[in-house]
């Protein structure tokens, strides 16, 4: 099985490359527009997927992944299930400072199909943040992928005097 | 099912008519007329009431002018009624109301599917007034005083059937007992359904239908719903191969084929599909299984398996004829098979559906016996 790791190939110069994992209809397409379409100093590329492990087809044109990103729906059950399963093909150093959890749909709390502490303790598990997102209005997709945008300029570097390792040390607190 | 009770004494019953003044006929005779009158206007909603006006001819619009002021319904009904010169138009116009209001909210009705084999290709000589003859005459040789309303709506014939038999109570007083069902028939199809059809008239109706048609065998459909155009379409889709549109379709069929929108995807190098080569292989495998239109629209489908356990030996088997495996599995909901593909394509249902599931919309049945060991 093709896991992720962190360390095979090279990370590009001013290109970072996210992938969403999320089950059909949770999004991605759209929120990865949205990320392309967000202004930044980087060229951003994004894969999609539906589950791990990903295809060994791809596994020699595949470039270097900065990011990977869970999404989760809050009304379905089955995109949580493909998050519970998909997690075991990461490396465990991806967790450092790779992975982020999004909870789609999280305004609407009557159709919740689980209960959004899952998803909080799971972020508190692996140590990795969460973020909120909505696919009702054009500006909450907006600010979700700037969001995302942020945490990959970190990680790509860019951002002076700021590492993902101090980001999650403040985040955490001593 | 409506049904009305219409106490007549049997003895000594005087009737006058007079013309165009139905206060002074008499009570036994109007009163239920214009009971049964007035609970089918009430029926109707007040935007379809303007729907009545303008599709009865015996309702003159000069004198009933509903948009012109806002008035409440009950107003509004008295003034349709008052417009009615006799008895005789009410008792002309009820039927034709019922049927009105059937075509209107045809959704709330439970419609079974009857399939006429072995036609006589003489569609052309089948009106509203035809139909209606021959239905009435062969009903009428029945114990059953029939009454037979038919009309043409949209290349449908809108049939309403209304059975009247005396029962005698244990007093002296017979009441008669009268029973209303509905029948669509759409020429060019061998397909008729029913709604309310009472089961001690079934087959009464199902002989006079064949006779009226020519055909040679009429047979049940295992399909009901509370959709026309889905029920038609899906009886059609299981004689025929799969169509193209405007091959020969029925007008009721082709009025409510919808081509599924493409999905909007804007084509862009920087998002790359991991899965696009699964991604493709499903979305042929969907559009081969499931076609390029809308799926019918079934709001029901029920799968029974009734099977002995397995291991056991002939003697065993008898001994536990109570203990078989009996197993109902029942698919609700606004669009079943809409569902189905949707589990198709989420990749919730495995691609290789069995034919029962997949390949439903061609068998023409809502009920599926998967395994019934006897």
């Amino acid at each position: 099985m093709a896991t992720i790791t962190s360390i095979n190939k090279e990370p590009g110069v001013d290109k970072v490359v996210i992938l969403l994992i999320g089950g059909r209809g949770v999004g991605k397409h759209r929120l990865a527009t949205a990320l392309i379409q967000t202004r930044s100093s980087l060229t951003v590329e994004v894969r999609t997927c539906v589950k791990l492990p990903l295809p060994k087809e791809n596994e020699q044109e595949r470039p270097y992944i900065d990011l990977i990103i869970f999404i989760v729906d809050m009304t379905s059950r089955a995109s949580k299930m493909i998050l519970e399963e998909s997690l075991p093909y990461l490396m465990p150093e991806c967790f450092v400072d790779k992975v982020c959890f999004v909870a789609m749909n999280s305004s609407m709390v009557n159709s919740y199909s689980f209960g959004i502490d899952r998803v909080i303790d799971c972020g508190d598990l692996y140590g990795c943040p969460v973020l909120y997102g909505d696919l009702q209005s054009r500006s909450h997709l907006d600010n979700l992928a700037q969001q995302i945008i942020n945490q990959a300029e970190v990680k790509a570097g860019l951002k002076y005097n700021i590492s993902s390792n101090f980001v999650t040390a403040s985040f955490h607190g001593p | 099912m409506s049904e009305g009770g219409l106490a007549i004494p049997t003895q000594n019953s005087a009737t006058v008519r007079p013309n165009n003044d139905v206060q002074s006929v008499n009570r036994n005779e109007v009163d239920p007329i214009l009971t049964r009158l007035k609970r089918i206007l009430r029926k109707f909603r007040k935007d379809e009431l303007a729907t009545v006006v303008a599709t009865s001819a015996v309702f003159k619009i000069a004198e009933v002018d509903i948009n012109r002021q806002p008035i409440d319904k009950e107003a509004l009904i008295k003034g349709l009624i008052s417009v009615l010169e006799d008895v005789s138009e009410m008792q002309r116009i009820v039927p034709l109301l019922e049927l009105l209001y059937i075509r209107l909210h045809s959704n709330m009705r439970t419609w079974h599917v009857l399939q006429v084999r072995n036609m006589e290709e003489q569609q052309e000589n089948v009106t509203p007034e035809y139909f209606q003859k021959l239905l009435s005459d062969y009903l009428n040789r029945s114990k059953y005083e029939v009454n037979v309303t038919c009309q043409l709506y949209e290349e449908g014939l809108w049939t309403r059937i209304s059975f009247t038999e005396p029962v005698r109570k244990r007093s002296q007083m017979v009441v008669f007992k009268e029973s209303t069902s509905f029948l669509l028939y759409y020429p060019w199809t061998p397909y008729v359904l029913y709604c309310d059809l009472k089961v001690a008239h079934q087959e009464l109706v199902q002989r006079a239908i064949l006779q009226t048609l020519r055909g040679t065998k009429v047979k049940k459909l295992p399909l009901t719903g509370h959709k026309i155009s889905a029920l038609i379409q899906l009886a059609w889709q299981k004689d025929n191969c799969r169509f193209e549109e405007n091959e020969g379709l029925p007008y009721v069929i082709k009025k409510e084929l919808k081509k599924r929108k493409p999905k909007e995807f804007v084509e862009n190098s920087n998002i790359v599909n991991e899965h696009e080569h699964e991604y493709r292989k499903q979305e042929d495998y969907v559009e081969k299984q499931f076609g390029i239109y809308e799926q019918p629209s079934l709001e029901n489908i029920l799968y029974s398996i009734k099977t002995s356990f397995y291991g056991l030996d002939a003697s065993e088997k008898n001994e536990l004829d109570d203990h078989q495996v009996v197993c109902t599995v029942n698919f609700k909901g606004q669009s079943v098979l809409e569902g189905i593909r949707e589990l198709v394509c989420q990749g919730i249902a495995d691609r290789d559906l069995p034919d029962y599931v997949g390949n439903l919309s061609h068998l023409g049945v809502n009920k599926v016996t998967i395994k019934e060991d006897k």
